[in-house]
């Protein structure tokens, strides 16, 4: 019952959002739906995908939207109705493909039995974390390149500003005690992705967060731009170094020996938890 | 069954002040006040809820967890509306 009300809360926020002719509807309606689709997360028990959806796909997007519409605001998008239907009866098709497919797929053909059947050998008591950093580390390799990539492609188009425009003193005063408890925090819940629910990608969106607070206030990081830009890129070093570096010594490329799995993991755990925090600081407050 | 009955309405009565704020939030007519139906209601709101659900908790380190969580709400949400109030009336002004 709460599922089906959740879900349909989901549906009419998606809809609104689409439907809003004001941009800034659309991007409240957005943060509803992001909210929304957190909670139906939680009642599917994945408590690691709806921490990240809460925090980046209702708090930090809105901000970044937010952001955008101030510039964006006359372009009026309207899609025509031929490819609204195509759009349409594309997801219906992919819809009930997918449905079929969830209720014939047999028990052992699953992936999740063979996750717990190996996860002794990943180095991580997650299951989650196993699979992001170990099972399927390429996939994880490419999506921290791929958010990289993105934060390059904004500081190449943005243009340099002089100085910050504004100084909000009690913004900037109380993130000044609390980014550090925030800090320490995120790198909790990274250090926690070993056991249960959390890991890098949770940590590093709320150390951005705490940061975006710090950008509200209209002042930055007492670090120049260089360590900025250093830290930002820090996760693809030590991913990439990893697993070039095990390649070397003939284990494979990605592949952790199994005494030095555990290590490996948190170390680039850490480092994606700093990076992650460090590039969605650099997409919200934009080049210095 | 006391305590029972002692959680769920406290958690009752947070609920019914968050449900004041929204609907404070929605019907109110400018920026400031919609702030001011908010920002209060929610906070006492969360209050209410937290002491609810300390009840049910099984140590001591949960508890000191629930109050660190309502500090930081509290905290956060004041500091928020703040910077809501501030850029409106930079705006306005």
């Amino acid at each position: 019952m709460l599922d089906i009300i959740i879900g349909l809360l989901m549906l009419l926020s998606a809809f609104a959002s689409l439907q809003s002719k004001d941009l800034l509807k659309s991007g409240v309606f957005f943060v509803v739906f992001g909210f929304m689709s957190g909670l139906l997360w939680i009642r599917l028990s994945a408590p690691d995908i709806a921490m990240v959806e809460i925090i980046l796909g209702s708090a930090i997007t809105s901000i970044l939207i937010f952001k955008l519409s101030r510039g964006v605001r006359d372009i009026a998008m309207k899609p025509k109705l031929w490819r609204r239907l195509w759009a349409g009866a594309g997801s219906l098709v992919l819809f009930v493909f997918l449905t079929f497919y969830l209720f014939t797929v047999r028990e052992e053909e699953r992936v999740g039995g063979l996750v717990f059947e190996k996860l002794s050998l990943s180095g991580v008591e997650s299951p989650v974390t196993a699979v992001l950093l170990n099972f399927r580390g390429y996939d994880t390799l490419l999506e921290v390149g791929v958010i990289t990539l993105a934060v390059i492609g904004i500081l190449a188009l943005e243009p340099k500003k002089k100085s910050y425009e504004w100084n909000d003193i009690v913004v900037w005063r109380f993130s000044k005690i609390f980014l550090p408890v925030i800090a320490l925090f995120s790198l909790y819940i990274t250090y926690l992705g070993a056991f249960s629910v959390g890991g890098a990608f949770q940590g590093g969106s709320l150390l951005a967060g705490g940061l975006a607070f710090l950008s509200l206030s209209g002042q930055k990081l007492p670090i120049r731009e260089n360590p900025t830009l250093f830290l930002a890129m820090l996760s693809l070093a030590v991913f990439v170094a990893f697993a070039f570096a095990y390649a070397l010594v003939g284990h494979g490329f990605l592949t952790y020996p199994l005494e030095l799995s555990t290590l490996s993991i948190m170390l680039i755990e850490i480092s994606i938890c700093i990076s992650t925090g460090m590039l969605l600081y650099i997409a919200i407050r934009g080049r210095l | 069954m006391l305590i029972e009955i002692l959680s769920t309405s406290l958690i009752l009565i947070g609920s019914l002040f968050l449900l004041i704020g929204s609907v404070g939030l929605i019907r109110l007519r400018d920026s400031y006040s919609r702030l001011h139906a908010l920002t209060k209601a929610d906070m006492l709101g969360f209050g209410f809820v937290v002491l609810g659900v300390m009840f049910s908790v099984s140590s001591l380190g949960e508890a000191l967890k629930l109050v660190i969580i309502w500090v930081f709400v509290v905290v956060y949400s004041s500091i928020v509306g703040y910077a809501i109030a501030n850029s409106k009336k930079k705006r306005d002004a």
